[in-house]
């Protein structure tokens, strides 16, 4: 067994500050908490520190020592859910991946080889979470217990704290404070009375004396940690649906303040298709503008994606040919419909499959940016009615199959059709469209379709106009005897 | 016809071994005529780019047959360039400016397995609006699993469409219909650059007004009605030939004009069936 444990510290201040593209990082931030009338200062980042602001300690205080301090509220709800987000992401590298308090441990003795061993995979690990916009430290361990600790100590001097081996816990595990233990504050009232401050010193303590005086609980979590007691963990279930959202700090309307946002998303929503063996072939982009408005932008994909390179293109394109119309203060992604993934073939040659994925690749790209029913695809169907003879096909659709094209009718067809007959005016009983009409060939009756609340009874002729425009026209001989256009042969 | 004319250059008597570069015939051009020695006009060598008038050019864009051998005749390259631009003059809706193209298209998507996208008119909402018909099509031989259509919303839109797609290196053919509107002035140069750097042909239509103004499509032609489902293809630019010449060709489609059947009434005289007579032919 080895764990990978990854700890984020400061997580609310990293929460909170990522729906902010850095702009924060220099000015004095808290997060504040507790109640409305005398809210509390929960965390505090850089700048706000060097001001000798506190956790702790009220916001009218922190205010008095900071001209133009940004506070902003801490949300427990949402912690959690990026905690849960994240762990769906790390999943993407081994299946056992278990919440923490602060962070997500990983069981990856499994993944090794895959990655290609350990820096690797911690390397991908941090960049990948540095694209989720995550600051993260990472601490290897033979026992999850113990990887946490010392992923908290990394924290302090910044890197990957590592203990491969399992009879080297007691002596690395020996300066963690224990406050890292996240205990019940009882007890660490009484440790600290006690003057034990790290692991070293509870460990010289008398064994039964430490679990008699402190209780059962801590005396076991510290068993855990050096690998003396076994510590099953429950994995987290990816869940099917995607849904996650980024709450903007700033409102803005800029398309690409927006598409790095989403790109954040997309990176998280790559992580979990990864992590669930799926890809999406639909997902579907929320802008909040208010409380109540929200612009709802649909992607779809014909060919199932994963990469969010592949749909912030497509985001991208949307963006810039009709950008939004008011200021966006939270964005969040959701997948509408996904599929099994089903590999990426790798070729050194430019092959058929590559040609085919560049051609759906423009497809999608120019839906995405004029909406879908604007790219579409034809196909014919075997039916007299000529406005039943063909259908149309919104493009991601699934294409038309490959068949010998079928003609039911040895009679010509133009290559242009009205999609609504248009009436044509008659005069001394020619129907006029530029021009008196001549018919040249002629008539093909059609009499069908009484059976599904769509009849027809017309009677088509090929028609000419003064100009040798050729017309398809057609007379309605049950109902009302009018001519009308239906097609030109263009 | 066009290669029995001797140009003023005169002909070229013998095959060059290898094209020079454009810089090495300046200095030549330049030199005294001893130190170059005599060089007979005819024999200079010519840069690929640069050709003698009624001769016809080697073209450097292989072309691929249109589907009329009389329109072939008089194409650069013997038929439809596989990269460029096709600047296609037209304002009437219906003599068979589609069906001019059509037969090279189905035979190049056949062979060459590739695709096509059709760039519609943008239409308003309360317009009349025409499709593509699906059937007619079959009929053409067009492979519908291997065209997709798009319509703009605007005609800026259609041109990002176009220029996307040929540069894409995706698609082999692309239609678009540019109805009335000015265009932005570098539009047609954008979608040349980007046929040819993409390898991929594009027909624009347009209507015959935009003969008034240059175009930089290498191939550009006008389309007019002739009598009895004939069509009349003016070449009006063409690269290396002589421009001006007009073909007569009958589109396969109208093929049922040429032959008109004895039997059609005219419209005043045609009388719908009426249900007595259908019953009557029942009871014998």
């Amino acid at each position: 067994m080895l764990w990978l444990s990854v700890f984020i510290p400061e997580l609310s201040l990293q929460v909170a500050l990522r729906g902010t593209l850095g702009h924060l990082n220099t000015m004095p931030l808290v997060l504040a908490e507790g109640p409305a009338n005398r809210p509390l200062v929960h965390a505090a980042n850089e700048a706000a520190s060097a001001l000798e602001i506190v956790p702790g300690m009220p916001v009218a205080a922190a205010q008095a020592r900071a001209a133009g301090l940004v506070i902003l509220p801490r949300e427990v709800a949402k912690e959690q859910a990026v905690l849960r987000q994240l762990a769906g992401w790390l999943t993407q590298f081994t299946p056992m991946a278990t919440l923490e308090s602060q962070g997500v441990s990983l069981e990856v003795s499994g993944s090794l080889r895959l990655f290609g061993g350990l820096a690797p995979l911690a390397r991908r690990v941090r960049l990948g979470l540095r694209a989720l916009g995550f600051h993260a430290v990472l601490g290897v361990a033979p026992v999850p217990r113990a990887a946490w600790l010392l992923a908290r100590m990394a924290h302090e001097r910044a890197g990957v704290r590592m203990c491969r081996d399992a009879a080297l816990l007691a002596a690395r595990l020996s300066e963690v404070p224990l406050h890292h233990f996240d205990w019940p504050l009882a007890s660490m009232a009484a440790l600290s009375a006690l003057g034990l401050t790290r692991v070293r010193d509870v460990l010289v303590q008398p064994r039964a004396a430490f679990r008699k005086r402190l209780g059962e609980a801590l005396a076991d979590d510290l068993d855990r940690a050096l690998g003396r007691l076994s510590d099953p963990r429950e994995a987290y279930i990816v869940p099917q649906r995607f849904d996650a959202s980024i709450d903007l700090v700033f409102d803005t309307a800029d398309a690409a303040r927006l598409t790095r946002f989403a790109e954040r998303l997309l990176v998280a929503l790559e992580g979990h298709l990864r992590a669930s063996g799926a890809a999406a072939t639909a997902v579907a982009l929320d802008f909040r503008h208010g409380r109540e408005r929200v612009t709802e932008m649909r992607f779809g994909s014909r060919t199932p994606l994963r990469a969010a390179s592949d749909w912030i293109k497509l985001i991208r394109e949307r963006l810039a040919a009709r950008p939004l119309d008011a200021p966006v203060i939270a964005i969040a992604l959701r997948t509408e419909s996904t599929s099994a993934w089903s590999g990426e073939t790798q070729s050194w040659l430019p092959s058929h499959t590559t040609h085919r994925e560049r051609w759906e690749g423009l497809l999608d790209r120019i839906a995405s940016r004029l909406g879908s029913p604007c790219v579409f695809t034809i196909d014919a169907k075997g039916d007299h009615r000529p406005e039943s003879a063909w259908a149309a096909a919104a493009h991601p659709a699934q294409p038309c199959a490959r068949r010998p094209p079928q003609r039911i009718t040895p009679h010509a067809r133009p290559l242009m059709l009205l999609t609504q007959p248009k009436s044509l005016v008659t005069l001394d009983g020619a129907p006029q469209h530029r021009g008196a009409l001549t018919l040249v060939a002629g008539p093909e009756r059609i009499e069908t379709g009484w059976w599904d609340g769509k009849p027809v009874a017309r009677d088509y002729f090929v028609a000419v106009n003064r100009q040798h425009e050729v017309c398809w026209v057609y007379r309605d001989y049950r109902f009302g005897r009018q001519w009308f256009l239906h097609g030109v042969f263009a | 016809m066009a290669s029995n004319v001797p140009g003023f250059l005169g002909t070229r008597s013998e095959p060059l071994a290898k094209p020079k570069k454009l810089y090495e015939y300046t200095v030549m051009s330049s030199l005294p005529r001893a130190a170059a020695g005599v060089v007979p006009v005819h024999a200079f060598p010519l840069h690929p780019n640069v050709f003698r008038v009624g001769e016809r050019p080697t073209s450097a864009v292989a072309a691929q047959p249109s589907g009329f051998a009389a329109l072939d005749r008089e194409l650069p390259g013997g038929g439809w360039p596989c990269a460029g631009l096709v600047d296609i003059a037209c304002d009437a809706w219906g003599i068979g400016e589609m069906s001019l193209v059509m037969p090279g298209l189905a035979v190049g998507l056949k062979a060459r397995e590739a695709h096509a996208l059709w760039i519609l008119p943008p239409c308003a909402a309360r317009q009349m609006s025409w499709v593509p018909y699906a059937p007619g099509l079959v009929a053409q031989g067009i492979a519908l699993d291997q065209l997709a259509l798009v319509r703009p919303p605007t005609v800026e839109e259609g041109l990002w469409c176009a220029e996307q797609a040929l540069r894409s290196g995706a698609v082999a053919y692309v239609l678009i219909w540019l109805d009335g509107q000015r265009l932005p002035s570098l539009a047609l140069k954008r979608l040349q650059q980007a046929a040819m750097g993409g390898g991929a042909a594009a027909f624009v239509f347009r209507p015959l007004a935009s003969l008034d103004s240059p175009s930089p499509a290498p191939l550009r032609l006008a389309l007019h009605a002739g009598a009895q489902g004939t069509l009349r293809v003016e070449l009006v630019k063409r690269r290396g030939l002589p421009d001006g010449h007009a073909v007569l060709l009958t589109p396969r489609s109208m093929a049922c004009l040429a032959r008109p059947a004895a039997a059609v009434p005219s419209p005043a005289a045609w009388q719908p069936p009426r249900r007595r007579d259908v019953l009557d032919a029942f009871r014998g």
